[in-house]
Parts: C-alpha cells; structure tokens; sequence
C-alpha cells in the first residue's frame, strides 16, 4: 500500500542550487478529486466527496509553506511553489485526504558553496 | 368471421409496431425518461450572498492597498475542469513583510472557496501555480492578507466554454 502511494505522487525540482537561490517546487499528486456533487448516469447515486484536504511542506524539519484544499482544485492537483536554499537537507511533503489517509514524498536538495563546497545543516570543526 | 380475424390481426400489427416505435425512441423525445437531466446534472446552485459573506469575512473593515497581488489567468478557458492560475505577491520576504494568508475565490461556484495558502518568511519568493475548476464564466478573485495587517485584492473574468461540476 505504502509503495502503491509512493508511485502516486511526483515531487521535482532543481538537485543541486547554490546558497541564496529560489528553488521551484513542483508537486503533482494523482487524485481524482470527487466533489460530492456528481451522480451517476444510470443510477443517479451521489458519488460521495473525497478530496485531498491540505499540502504540508517541511524543509529540515521546518514546515515551509501549507495548502488548504476545497472542491474547487481540479483532478490530479498540481502546485508549484517556492524556497530559499540556505543549507542542504530535506524537503518532505504531505498531502491530507478526507479519510485523513496521509502520503509521503521527499526528496535531498544539495546546497553548494561559492567555492564548491556543500554547506551542510550541521557544523562540526575537526 | 374472416373479418373479424382481420381486424384483430391489423389491431395486432399496430400494436407491436407502436411497442418497437417505443422502445426506440425512448432515448428520443416523446418517452425521454423524466429524471435523466436531473441525473446527469446534480447542482447545487451558487448562491451570491453566500460569497459576499464570505469575502467580507476576510477582509472586514480593513484598507485595501493596490499593486500587491498579481493574477496570471487565461482570458478563454476550454474545459473548465482544469483552469491554470498563477499569483505572485509583490513584496520583499523579509521579517514582517510575508503574506500570511492567501485566499483564492471563484465567484458564481457552488463552493465558492478554491484554495487557502500559507506562507513564510523561508520561501523567498510568494509565488503559486495550480489548476481549479470553473462552473461557469465568472470572477476569479484573490485577496491577500499581510502579516502586518493590509490587504491586497485583484479580480479577474475568465470565459468558460464547457463548464465543470465542482
């Protein structure tokens, strides 16, 4: 179930940016999202409302940037948005359903220095 | 008595010709069934003081300053199941100049309410695309709260040619 999910949902951006740079964000999750408004054609059932609900964003633990979700997002629901790169780590994504069913995405974002050098979240000296 | 055979074989005749007629064109006008438009189309109909209620929630008694937020939408949509929409909030992302929320409208939906964002200092660029959907030709509106307590707003028409049910 949990690899099924993972298939479902796509995150893309830039692997490797430097330190300062805004990095587009673009997610895509495969969803039908039913609005409880539809009926069947023969039947005339309502086909009953399960829409994604909300889009967490965490970037090293820190949520970065949220999403509340109504009937109006259209299937497969894209979004795009943005970050600052300061240092490399993780960016992980949750989407929400209306069973509140939760799925993961994630992904490393490597930050390099001027001189080329990856700036790591923690400092150590040696 | 041939008579009579006759006229119960023509009365037959009719009869089963006028049962086929029915069955075939019961998909037709005269015998359409009663409640097939209703099936195909549940709506619920969108309701005006419904939205105006729900804006004047957000923005109450507050200044709306100009030149904050601006909306990228297609003048002429085709399907109106999947709309493309993108909006940038000009200001510098700096300690109290963030947007705190972002509300996005459609005017003259059902649910008139699309989509709610939130952001923070950490994204250094307040920009967001996605896709909603639009029932029909209207409004779409986007109203901006500040963390420092204005307001920005900017409305958009947007024609719709084949509309969605959301």
């Amino acid at each position: 179930m949990f690899l099924k999910m993972e298939k479902l949902r796509r995150l893309k951006y830039k692997k490797i940016v430097k330190v300062g740079e805004n990095v587009k964000i673009k997610t895509l999750a495969e969803h039908e999202m039913e609005t409880g408004v539809r009926r069947d054609n023969i039947t005339g059932v309502i086909y009953p409302r399960l829409i994604i609900q909300s889009v967490i964003a965490k970037y090293n633990g820190k949520i970065v940037f949220k999403a509340n979700w109504f009937s109006g997002v259209s299937a497969n629901p894209y979004l795009a948005f943005y970050i600052t790169a300061k240092e490399s780590g993780l960016i992980e994504i949750e989407w929400k359903d209306d069973h509140a069913t939760t799925s993961y995405k994630r992904g490393y974002l490597k930050v390099i220095n001027e001189k080329g050098n990856e700036v790591l979240p923690v400092k150590y000296d040696l | 008595m041939e008579k009579l055979k006759r006229n119960t074989l023509k009365k037959l005749l009719v009869l089963l010709v006028s049962s086929i007629a029915k069955v075939s064109y019961s998909n037709g006008n005269p015998y359409r069934d009663r409640f097939q438009s209703y099936r195909q189309t549940f709506r619920i109909e969108p309701n005006p003081i419904e939205t105006e209620r729900i804006i004047n929630n957000i923005i109450g008694e507050k200044k709306i300053t100009k030149n904050l937020v601006d909306l990228q939408v297609p003048d002429t949509v085709e399907d109106g199941n999947v709309v493309p929409l993108t909006f940038k909030i000009n200001c510098s992302m700096k300690k109290d100049d963030y947007p705190k929320k972002v509300h996005v409208l459609a005017l003259e939906n059902p649910f008139p309410e699309v989509a709610i964002y939130e952001f923070f200092p950490e994204n250094g660029n307040a920009e967001v695309s996605f896709r909603c959907r639009m029932r029909t030709s209207s409004f779409i509106m986007v109203i901006a709260e500040m963390n420092d307590g204005r307001i920005g707003r900017e409305k958009k028409y947007v024609d719709v040619m084949l509309g969605a049910c959301s």
